[in-house]
C-alpha cells in the first residue's frame, strides 16, 4: 500500500511536472532558498525533520536537516527493553548534485554527514560487597555517520517542493553503543523562495 | 525492498529483548526419587535454592532476589504423560486442588505451572508439589512446554515490567537423552 502511495505520488508528480515545466524553468532556478519539513518522520517515527537547502547557480546546492525525536512510543519500546538503543537528536549537514538540467523535476544524489546522539542500555554485572547483581544501565552516545542519498524532487505551481529521499551512513564513533546504521528516509514537504 | 532494509537497520544494533538476562546455574530443580511408584501416591517436584547462586565465571555470587528487583518466584513448566499403548504417549491431566503443594504455587491441567516462592525467611526460592499418580503404567515427565531442552529446566523470574528478567538454564541429570524423567507406577 505504502510502495502504491509512494508510486502515485511520483507519477503524479512527473506528469504535473512535465506540463508545466516549459513554464517552472527558470522561475524555480531564481529561487535560491528552500524549507523542509519531513512528513514520513512525524508520521511514522514520531520525528520532527525540518531541512534547508541553499541553491547555487550550478547544479550543487547545500544545505542542513536538524531532526529530533518527541513522541513516546521508541522511549516506552526503549524502557521495556525492546530497543537497546534510543536515536534523540540528529544534526546532518549535506551536498547534493542534481541530475539533470531541469528544475522543476529531478533526481539528485546526495552526500551527507550525520551527527547523532541518544541513549544506549546495556546489562551489567555489578559487584556488591561480597555478592553481585545485573542492572540496567543507560548511557548517552554521540557518533558521526557519512552516507549518501538519491532523491527525487518535483515543484508544484513553481513554489511548493515534493521530495522522496532514501540513503544511509555508518556511524563511526561510539560504535559499541550508537546504531551501527543511520537512515536518511524522508517524504518531504518544502517551499521555495 | 531496500528501504525496508534501512528501516530494520537503523532501528537497532541487533535484535532481541534488551530486558532479559540469561545465566546457567545446574540443579536447581529436582524430582524426588522413589524406587516404587504405587497408584495413589504423589510424584514430587522440588526446588530450594538460595538467592545467592554461584554464576560460572564468576567469583562472587549472583544475588538473583536484587537483580530482579525483588522478583517474588522463578517460574517453570513440566508436563506429565502416560504410556497409553507402547511407544504412545498421552499427558496426563490434573488440577492445583488434586496436586500436594508443600511449598511454591502452581497451575495446573494439561501441563503444570509451577512457582518456587521467594521466602525472605531464610532468603531463598522454594517449591515442592506433588502430582498425584491415579493409574498403573509407564510414565514419562519432561521440563519445559515447547522447550527443546533435552538436559536442563528453564526458570524465569516472575519481574516487574520494564525490569529485568532472569532466565536460568539449570543443567539436571535426572533427564534421559531425550529429555525425560522416566518412571512406572504399580
Amino acid at each position: 500500500m505504502k510502495k502504491l502511495l509512494i508510486s502515485c505520488l511520483f507519477l503524479s508528480g512527473m506528469a504535473f511536472a512535465q506540463e508545466t515545466e516549459n513554464n517552472d524553468k527558470g522561475v524555480v532556478g531564481s529561487k535560491k532558498n528552500e524549507v523542509r519539513v519531513d512528513a514520513l518522520s512525524l508520521i511514522a517515527f514520531e520525528k520532527a525533520n525540518i531541512s534547508y537547502e541553499r541553491f547555487g547557480t550550478s547544479k550543487w546546492s547545500y544545505g542542513l536537516t536538524g531532526s529530533f525525536a518527541f513522541g513516546d512510543k521508541f522511549e516506552e519500546d526503549f524502557d521495556e527493553g525492546y530497543r537497546s538503543t534510543l536515536p534523540k537528536y540528529e544534526v546532518v549537514p549535506y551536498i547534493r548534485y542534481k541530475m539533470s538540467n531541469s528544475d522543476a523535476h529531478y533526481y539528485f544524489i546526495e552526500g551527507f554527514v550525520s551527527a547523532n546522539g541518544g541513549d544506549f542500555r546495556e546489562i551489567v554485572r555489578v559487584e556488591n560487597g561480597a555478592n553481585a547483581f545485573y542492572k540496567i544501565s543507560k548511557e548517552d552516545y554521540f557518533s558521526v555517520a557519512p552516507g549518501a542519498s538519491l532523491g527525487y524532487k518535483v515543484y508544484f505551481a513553481q513554489s511548493v517542493a515534493l521530495e522522496f529521499l532514501v540513503g544511509a551512513g555508518f556511524n563511526l564513533l561510539d560504535s559499541d553503543k550508537s546504531p551501527d546504521v543511520i537512515s536518511r528516509i524522508g517524504l518531504n514537504l518544502g517551499y521555495r523562495f | 525492498m531496500a528501504v525496508s532494509v534501512l528501516f530494520l537497520s537503523s532501528c537497532d544494533d541487533e535484535d532481541g529483548f534488551y530486558n532479559e538476562k540469561y545465566i546457567a546455574v545446574p540443579n536447581l530443580v529436582a524430582v524426588q526419587d522413589q524406587d516404587v511408584y504405587l497408584v495413589g501416591e504423589h510424584l514430587f517436584v522440588a526446588a530450594d535454592f538460595s538467592r545467592y547462586q554461584i554464576e560460572p565465571g564468576f567469583a562472587s555470587p549472583l544475588d538473583l532476589y536484587q537483580t530482579t528487583s525483588g522478583a517474588t518466584g522463578f517460574r517453570f513448566s513440566y508436563i506429565m504423560e502416560r504410556e497409553i499403548t507402547p511407544g504412545s504417549w498421552q499427558a496426563v491431566s490434573t488440577t492445583a486442588q488434586q496436586m500436594i503443594i508443600n511449598s511454591g504455587s502452581v497451575q495446573a491441567s494439561g501441563y503444570v505451572l509451577g512457582t518456587a516462592t521467594y521466602n525472605a525467611a531464610d532468603e531463598s526460592y522454594e517449591y515442592e508439589v506433588g502430582f498425584p499418580l491415579a493409574a498403573a503404567g509407564n510414565y514419562r515427565l519432561s521440563f519445559g512446554v515447547n522447550s527443546d531442552a533435552t538436559n536442563s529446566i528453564e526458570l524465569r523470574s516472575l519481574t516487574q515490567s520494564n525490569q529485568l528478567f532472569l532466565n536460568i538454564n539449570s543443567a539436571t541429570q535426572q533427564l534421559n537423552a531425550s529429555g525425560f524423567y522416566r518412571f512406572t507406577v504399580n
